[in-house]
């Protein structure tokens, strides 16, 4: 069986994960999409740190005999990893369309040069004759933000 | 009149840019050439303007995949017919041109690669680690696509709109040109090999140390097992993004 100080211990640490969880949704400063799956370990790990009988049950499914709470550690450890699987995903969808940011802005900025015609290439230059009929208008503006926008990898936290 | 694009993928090459661009310029003046200079520090992008090219600067360095599909997609933009790429190290000789144009010209394919090997007498005669995982994935790829390819590394490659649009859209990352093989053909366009002599580079060394092609070939391999298992749409030749 397991012990009764175990059993509380784990609530209470579950209990501030959730809380926590909650909280960092509250200000925002989580979105709900990646806060589900802490919302799930934390619940998860709340009802098997309270519910001391069906710890022990899934205990003797799978064979563990002499420490059910290792259970507890099972199920926290299986969250981490998909908690952190998740994030991997998450990277690798932020890192394609940073990629996809970054050619984007090169090739708006070469656009950009060829209309004010500091391309110095022939290149530069044919675009410009290109795109003049239809920006007509906007070449001022354009250029007016141009001469502001930040030169090269920008961090803003 | 057919409209041909070279795109020259360079990074930190300011040494070499501005004659592979002239070069380029010299051999057909009809053809633009757009530099991509992948997050230079160096004077790369300068050279390569004073030199007569078009150059789009990334704001930060992508690797040599997201770069050249860069240069694809300035190509699908301005409604080129033909893109061609060659390296900005100079290794592409742009007298080898005519050879890489003419299958696109015919319509007899919708990318033709240089091989190096392609020629028996080649003298061509890499390092040995290079040589065995360029024949690795020779092998590799020529197994997973039925289709007899003899170097998979080559970057030195010409497209009609068709293999533009494809690659523009879909363009594997870190050491891209052999899944890049893979995929075209997975979209069932036509690959035509041609044999080409290339060059000795004219400054720096080859990226690729015997540690990096290790790790460059479990990577490659792997990347090559997992895309046989997606399934790929043929693309429309007048899809734009």
């Amino acid at each position: 069986m397991t012990p009764v100080r175990i059993s509380v211990a784990a609530a209470i640490g579950s209990l501030l994960l959730l809380l926590i969880v909650l909280e960092l949704i509250r200000g925002r400063r989580l979105k709900e999409r990646y806060a589900l799956l802490w919302l799930a370990t934390g619940l998860v790990l709340l009802v098997l740190s309270l519910w001391r009988g069906g710890l022990n049950t899934i205990a003797g499914w799978l064979g563990v005999s002499g420490y059910p709470p290792a259970i507890l550690f099972a199920a926290a450890i299986m969250f981490v990893i998909a908690v952190l699987l998740h994030y991997s995903t998450v990277l690798s969808k932020l890192t394609d369309e940073s990629v996809l940011l970054a050619q984007e802005v090169a090739l708006l900025r070469a656009r950009l040069d060829g209309l004010e015609g500091r391309a110095g290439g022939s290149g530069g230059l044919r675009q410009a004759a290109e795109l003049a009929d239809n920006h007509d208008e906007q070449e001022h503006e354009e250029h007016v933000s141009g001469e502001q926008r930040p030169r090269g990898p920008r961090v803003d936290v | 009149m057919t409209r041909i694009v070279a795109v020259v993928p360079a990074f930190d090459e300011e040494g070499a840019i501005g004659s592979v661009v002239e070069e380029i310029r010299a051999f057909d003046a009809a053809i633009d050439v757009v530099v991509v200079d992948d997050g230079s520090t160096d004077r790369t992008a300068a050279n390569a303007g004073a030199a007569g090219a078009a150059v789009v600067r990334l704001p930060f360095n992508l690797g040599i995949g997201a770069a050249v599909q860069t240069g694809f997609r300035y190509a699908l933009e301005h409604g080129y017919d033909v893109a061609v790429r060659l390296d900005g190290d100079g290794q592409h000789d742009p007298s080898e041109l005519p050879k890489l144009l003419e299958p696109l010209m015919r319509d007899e394919a919708d990318v033709v690669t240089g091989s190096r090997f392609r020629d028996d007498d080649s003298d061509y005669q890499p390092p040995l680690a290079r040589r065995l995982g360029i024949s690795w994935f020779a092998r590799l790829v020529s197994m997973l696509s039925g289709q007899r390819v003899t170097d998979t590394t080559s970057g030195f490659q010409a497209l009609n709109r068709r293999g533009i649009a494809l690659f523009a859209s879909d363009y594997p990352s870190d050491y891209p040109e052999v899944e890049a093989t893979v995929l075209l053909l997975k979209h069932r366009l036509r690959l035509v090999e041609v044999p080409v002599r290339m060059r000795e580079r004219e400054h720096g060394s080859s990226s690729i140390t015997f540690l990096r092609s290790l790790y460059y070939a479990v990577k490659v391999t792997l990347a090559l097992l997992v895309a046989m298992g997606r399934r790929y749409a043929v693309p429309s030749e007048g899809a734009e993004r």
